[in-house]
């Protein structure tokens, strides 16, 4: 099967190359074997935060012995710590995350960072209620994003710095409830 | 309106922009740096407001435990229709030079593992 290596260290465009692999074991206990479909690309570096490979989803293909947490034909992310990108991947059951049918597989393959680690923002800090007010920026991001839509599935009010008026319509369309442009006389 | 949570992900003088409009107590959080500067943070806002200050990354081993309940709730959200995940792209493994070029431009790309050659 194919995937994709680091073959040197360096700009990943001339080091990431796709290479012929071996095909994964049948799954042992508490492992699953799951056919890829999608992989994000998160190179923002030094930007973000980043892993490369780190996240994906894909079809169970297979289970070992003993897993009942996921089952051949379901849609699953693969957990964070087993590389992504290839063809077909051994990942522990337990860390599979099964996502609804009503999901497709490229949305599926985006769930595992930016969404929660959204969640994990608007709730590892501060216990928030609804109609609290919290102000974020960059709302034209992908977590930026995440984050307006759960905040406001949470009934949170938004504020949204922006530097630029032009930008103040299409922020406001992401469902923010204030965007303030950037200056010294915000507050 | 008080607000207790500032998010930051640009860092610069936009960090001190957000801590100019958090309230006292507040926790300001910087989880990217889109701008590649340090943060600024006014004295007065720090001290004056005694902000909290906080990195945060998900892979944080205090957090490693909340991520499947997390991950559920955001799924919630995306099922619901009320967030959805643009993309900009899609490339082919073959193509990993070219989708690697491409995100280093920006953009959401991904990795299309269902149609090789």
């Amino acid at each position: 099967m194919k995937a994709i290596h680091l073959t040197a260290y360096g700009n990943p465009a001339q080091s990431l190359m796709m290479v012929e692999v071996s095909e994964p074991n049948a799954p042992s206990a508490s492992e699953a074997l799951v056919r890829m479909e999608y992989a994000p690309i998160v190179y923002s570096e030094p930007k973000l935060p980043s892993v490369i490979g780190g996240e994906g989803a894909g079809i169970v293909e297979a289970i070992g012995p003993g897993v009942t947490s996921v089952k051949v034909g379901d849609r699953v992310t693969i957990p964070f710590g087993t590389f992504t990108w290839s063809e077909k991947v051994l990942a522990p059951a337990q860390g599979l995350f099964v996502v609804p049918p009503s999901i497709d597989a490229r949305t599926a393959s985006m769930l595992n960072i930016n969404p929660t680690t959204a969640v994990l923002l608007l709730s590892e800090f501060v216990k928030l209620k609804p109609k609290d007010w919290i102000v974020l920026n960059a709302a034209n991001s992908q977590v930026a994003r995440c984050l307006i839509a759960i905040a406001k599935s949470r009934d949170l009010n938004v504020v949204s710095i922006v530097r630029r008026p032009e930008l103040i319509l299409e922020i406001e369309k992401l469902g923010v409830d204030f965007v303030g442009v950037e200056s010294p006389e915000i507050s | 309106m008080p607000i207790s949570l500032g998010l930051d992900a640009v860092g610069g003088p936009a960090t001190a922009t957000m801590a100019s409009v958090l309230s006292p107590g507040a926790h300001l959080v910087i989880y990217a740096w889109l701008s590649g500067l340090p943060i600024h943070v006014p004295q007065g806002d720090l001290i004056g407001k005694r902000l909290e200050i906080h990195g945060f990354w998900m892979y944080y081993e205090e957090y490693l435990p909340k991520i499947r309940a997390a991950l559920t709730e955001a799924t919630k959200v995306v099922a619901s229709g009320k967030l959805t995940l643009p993309i900009t792209t899609t490339y082919k493994m073959s193509q990993i030079k070219e989708a690697i070029e491409h995100s280093q431009r920006g953009g959401k790309v991904l990795l299309d593992f269902n149609h090789q050659n």
